[in-house]
């Protein structure tokens, strides 16, 4: 049972009262539809980030077999050394976008892919294993990079979504029957009023009545 | 933006190989956890980082910070990859209140 609200029971409170349920519902409506389109794209960005993660994995696995290839051709010291001299990548562009109100991130970046020219390391001690290698893990960086827009994007839909449903749910289920309740009392209050009013007409009629008999 | 890799030597190793700009490894211990403790901190101040990727072990071994930029990402070590799926499933759980079986 929803408490009431402390106001007096007057018809000025009912009208206001009776006005703000109008505006509470109109509110619930208009939140659980943001609610349902939010979802709605969630479960799309979801499923892309599930796709994503799985590839990445997948891709990493063959990324390090590849690393491994790479230490074993060429030597572990050699092979850092040879990491040690590689030129910094392409750097990445982050972005703000909107999704439903919801400020989501949104990465720029053009493939970390590089011919094994450009990445600067040298060529006489090094080997193809090294490059493979190399060249994996620069895939693995491309997935890393979208999947991290994705993965972004989905936290923050969640945890808008977390509030949404909040908000939905108080206005549902707590402020909205507290409003109807009250508007009740003061309905039945307002009514209690009325008869006492009109009974207390009566008997003055009764007693009038009663005092112009005895008068004449 | 910059991409930063946090992850143990082989991880790092091969990240550098592909060019990430700044790549830090970590070994076992209570002191490389303090370390990393500090470089994520530092990563996230220096306002010039834009993605943070960090292995999984290491991420279940600190609390990770709830920032909104830059985007940390969680990824597999060379063990393969352990709480990608589960932490998706549990975001999924928290939003929607049921779990999902794709």
């Amino acid at each position: 049972m929803a408490e009431l609200l402390n106001v007096k029971p007057t018809r000025m409170e009912l009208l206001n009262l009776k006005r703000r349920i109008q505006l509470a519902k109109k509110g619930h409506k208009l939140l659980k539809d943001k609610q349902d389109a939010l979802i709605m794209e969630f479960f799309t960005i979801y499923d892309e980030a599930l796709n994503l993660r799985r590839e990445l994995n997948e891709k990493m696995e063959v990324a390090f077999e590849a690393l491994l290839r790479a230490q074993l051709s060429a030597g572990n010291l050699r092979l850092q050394e040879a990491a040690l001299s590689v030129k910094p990548n392409r750097e990445v562009e982050i972005r703000k976008r909107n999704i439903m109100g919801v400020p989501v991130p949104l990465i720029e970046a053009e493939s970390f892919k590089r011919a094994a020219a450009e990445r600067g390391y040298a060529f006489v001690s090094t080997s193809p294993e090294v490059d493979a290698a190399a060249d994996k893990f620069e895939e693995v960086l491309d997935l890393a990079v979208r999947l991290a827009e994705v993965e972004e994007t989905l936290k923050r839909l969640a945890k808008e979504i977390e509030t949404t449903k909040r908000r939905v749910n108080a206005l549902e289920y707590i402020i909205i029957p507290r409003m109807e309740v009250t508007v009740k009392f003061i309905k039945q209050r307002l009514d209690e009023i009325e008869r006492e009013n009109f009974f207390r007409l009566k008997r003055v009629k009764a007693l009038i009545e009663a005092r112009s008999q005895a008068g004449a | 933006m910059k991409v930063a890799v946090m992850g143990d030597p082989d991880t790092a190793l091969g990240f550098k190989l592909a060019g990430a700009h700044e790549v830090y490894s970590f070994g076992d211990g209570p002191l490389e956890i303090e370390r990393l403790r500090n470089k994520l901190r530092e990563l996230i101040e220096a306002g010039d980082v834009g993605i943070i990727l960090i292995t999984e072990p290491l991420a279940q071994k600190i609390e990770m910070p709830d920032v909104k930029f830059p985007i940390i990402l969680q990824v597999p070590d060379k063990s393969g990859s352990r709480f990608g799926e589960a932490q998706l499933r549990e975001i999924v759980r928290r939003a929607i209140g049921v779990e999902l079986k794709r």
